[in-house]
């Protein structure tokens, strides 16, 4: 399968005065075209800096990328300048943050909101209308690649692709087309404040928000929770993105209105073949949509693998400790909730070894000393010294414990 | 929003009745030594007494005071005997008075209010460069010397000793410029200093990073997202500046010679012309509270948490 992102050993530390402490530590991870990737982690673990690190969002000062390379469609985000990152800002990667409240800007009007990013990549300038012409030159005589080719960048659908596509399929005859279609892009692809109103009364409504023509010249804090966050959603869709990064986008929510704000999401995301990283503290919440997982523990990766993998074959003792402390219906009431005993670590006093072991049950004496290495078995990836041969007897304790909550959960 | 304004409207009218009523009552306890020159004859004291309504009872007094008040109506000037109070302060056929202090102060405003927004705004997006710690000393510099130097010190380089500008009088253009600038300095720098704080913390705000993972051009960050919510904050102090601004300034006017309202109130208090004091007092404080009743509502303009709020 094609890899859409393609984050590699990634580190940003944070400066205070004369400190620095390192939030992200080393953290690789890969999103697939399609895809449903979930980062799940305590808070702290490091999860929305290291998402918003590719995008170059944090605040710097005091955040620092202090090095790692993030590949997206052939290019290294981290080497583009800022200019050029902002076309990829928004356009191909949009972000959903938690809270939509102080997320959005309380005073603009909502369609406001949308239409301003709508208008920023969507207009079609003549330097625009040029490149693009370039791309359709090759695609002469192939109506298949055309339409796609349309559908990604001018976002016809319906009548107005069958349209667009002949009308395209008839430049492209001609002997010198390239002057036709920059004429026909600038004409076709000029985006009006008019034409992005009604594009955002038609997000507004692709996210089923009631009575959109209204909204849209309403104000975020007239709306209610749920209702913020379908403005959220509908404005990181706005410009069709190759990747959406939701970083909890469901926390601030009711327990009812969280799973609808979710299926529409999935929904949505499947409908436009956009992949998603979906960040999150619970695990609960993406066993049923997500595809991959990742478990993030003090600024590294401890596992990732499918959902299946992670659920049914963990492998490291953080995602277990995860597993066991999901609370249950079927075991009886009044029994204590499994928890993980002790905090995260502190960043600024981060083991030498492995960020776990101050908490892990099976914590050995290499543990405390040496940051353990990866291993991987069939793109399923663990950090953990169990995995190292000599430590058989200590994985034989671990892989019993696995069994007996898989044998409680097969019940 | 109609209701915020009644509200508001409401409050102000009571504001401005309980400012007069202090006034009187403060001014009657201050001991009258008007007519206490020996050479006025006890006969002629009485006469004046009963001229000026002084031989009533305190209570009808105040209500003859209140009415008066009503028709906008301050009585007659004791230190200029025949002249009515409000025809010195609107003063429409020299131009002094009111209209001389609101010209000064309005060119003032006009220059103030822009400058010390662009500055803010200018410090703030360059924090912590040369630029803006350039700015943060010169602001201080405007806040921290009164005003009197400032107007006294460019008299002296510009007027006298560089002779590039007259230094008396608010007529021409040219005399315009050292009053202007010279009550300018404070509120620029006042509302320079605000304005940088307020865009600073916006910086940070949740929105300011949406805005960016949306991927708009930094300058429509800038002026979209940040300066309209920085600008909530200064409009709260334009209220009290526009008034002091507006109403006259004491060392200005009186440095230039400008006859402006500043200037009487000086003179009132010397002159112990107390129905003068009196109206400027109640004048004064009804600018402030009408100041601050616009920015209340200009507030509801910006701010549409305000303005739809039922």
């Amino acid at each position: 399968m094609e890899r859409l992102l393609d984050v590699r050993d990634m580190r940003v530390s944070f400066r205070s005065g004369k400190t620095s402490v390192e939030a992200i530590r080393g953290a690789s991870f890969h999103v697939n075209e399609k895809e449903i990737m979930a980062i799940v982690g305590e808070s702290g673990s490091g999860k929305s800096v290291l998402t918003q690190s590719c995008l170059r969002l944090i605040a710097s000062p005091p955040g620092q990328i202090d090095g790692g390379e993030v590949w997206f469609c052939g290019r290294d985000l981290m080497s583009l300048s800022e200019s050029q990152l902002q076309r990829v800002r928004g356009r191909e990667i949009s972000v959903i943050f938690q809270d939509a409240m102080t997320a959005l800007n309380p005073t603009m009007k909502i369609g406001d909101q949308i239409t301003e990013m709508l208008l920023q990549h969507l207009r079609m300038t003549r330097a625009d209308a040029r490149a693009l012409a370039e791309e359709i030159l090759p695609l002469r005589e192939e109506p298949e690649k055309i339409a796609q080719w349309l559908q990604r960048n001018l976002r016809s659908s319906g009548e107005r692709l069958a349209e667009d596509t002949v009308a395209l399929s008839g430049f492209l005859r001609e002997k010198e087309p390239r002057g036709p279609i920059e004429q026909w892009l600038l004409q076709r692809g000029a985006y009006t404040r008019a034409q992005a109103r009604e594009e955002a009364v038609r997000l507004l409504a692709s996210v089923k928000i009631p009575d959109p023509q209204k909204r849209i010249d309403q104000y975020i804090f007239q709306c209610s929770g749920g209702m913020r966050q379908r403005v959220m959603i509908a404005m990181a869709l706005s410009c069709r993105p190759r990747l959406v990064i939701a970083d909890e986008p469901t926390t601030a929510l009711d327990v009812t209105i969280k799973a609808e704000i979710l299926d529409l999401l999935a929904q949505l995301i499947r409908s436009l073949g956009t992949s998603i990283i979906l960040i999150t503290h619970d695990l609960g919440t993406v066993a049923s949509c997500a595809d991959r997982i990742g478990v993030m523990y003090g600024g590294q990766f401890m596992e990732q693998g499918t959902s299946r993998e992670i659920f049914y074959e963990t492998l490291h003792p953080y995602t277990l400790g995860l597993l066991q402390a999901m609370p249950r219906l079927d075991l009886p009431r009044g029994g204590a909730l499994s928890t993980i005993p002790g905090n995260p670590p502190n960043l600024n006093r981060m083991p030498s070894g492995c960020p776990f072991s101050t908490r892990c049950r099976y914590c050995m004496a290499v543990c405390k000393e040496q940051q353990p290495p990866q291993a991987e078995w069939n793109g399923h990836t663990v950090r953990c010294w169990l995995y190292d041969p000599r430590a058989a007897q200590q994985k034989e304790l671990f892989d019993a414990e696995k069994e007996r909550l898989h044998v409680r959960n097969d019940a | 929003m109609l209701k915020y304004v009644v509200r508001r409207v409401i409050t102000a009218a009571i504001t401005v009745f309980v400012l007069a009523t202090v006034t009187f009552f403060l001014l009657k306890l201050v001991p009258n030594g008007l007519f206490a020159d020996p050479n006025i004859t006890a006969e002629a004291r009485a006469k004046l007494y009963a001229h000026y309504g002084l031989d009533k009872p305190v209570f009808e007094q105040y209500l003859v005071y209140l009415r008066n008040l009503a028709h906008l109506d301050l009585g007659e000037s004791i230190a200029n005997p025949g002249r009515k109070i409000t025809t010195m302060i609107l003063d429409p056929a020299t131009g002094n008075g009111l209209p001389q202090s609101m010209r000064l102060g309005l060119c003032a405003l006009v220059f103030s209010v822009p400058m010390g927004i662009a500055l803010g705004t200018l410090s703030g997006l360059n924090r912590g460069r040369a630029l803006d710690k350039a700015l943060i000393g010169l602001s201080l510099v405007g806040i921290s010397i009164p005003s009197f130097v400032v107007a006294t010190m460019s008299v002296t380089v510009f007027g006298n000793i560089l002779g590039w500008l007259p230094t008396t009088g608010f007529s021409t253009p040219k005399e315009m410029i050292l009053p202007t600038v010279c009550l300018s300095l404070n509120p620029i720098a006042t509302i320079a200093r605000l304005m940088r704080t307020s865009l600073v913390e916006t910086e940070n705000a949740d929105y300011v990073k949406t805005a960016r993972s949306k991927g708009l051009k930094r300058s429509r960050i800038v002026v979209r997202h940040q300066v309209r919510n920085a600008l909530l904050p200064v409009v709260t102090i334009l209220g009290p500046i526009t008034a002091s601004l507006l109403c006259g300034t004491f060392v200005v006017e009186s440095i230039f010679n400008i006859k402006g309202l500043g200037c009487y109130y000086v003179e009132s208090i010397s002159d112990r012309d107390y129905g003068l004091v009196m109206g400027l007092t109640v004048l004064f404080g009804t600018f402030l509270v009408v100041a601050n009743l616009t920015v209340d509502i200009l507030y509801g303009l910006i701010d549409p948490r305000i303005r739809l709020k039922r």
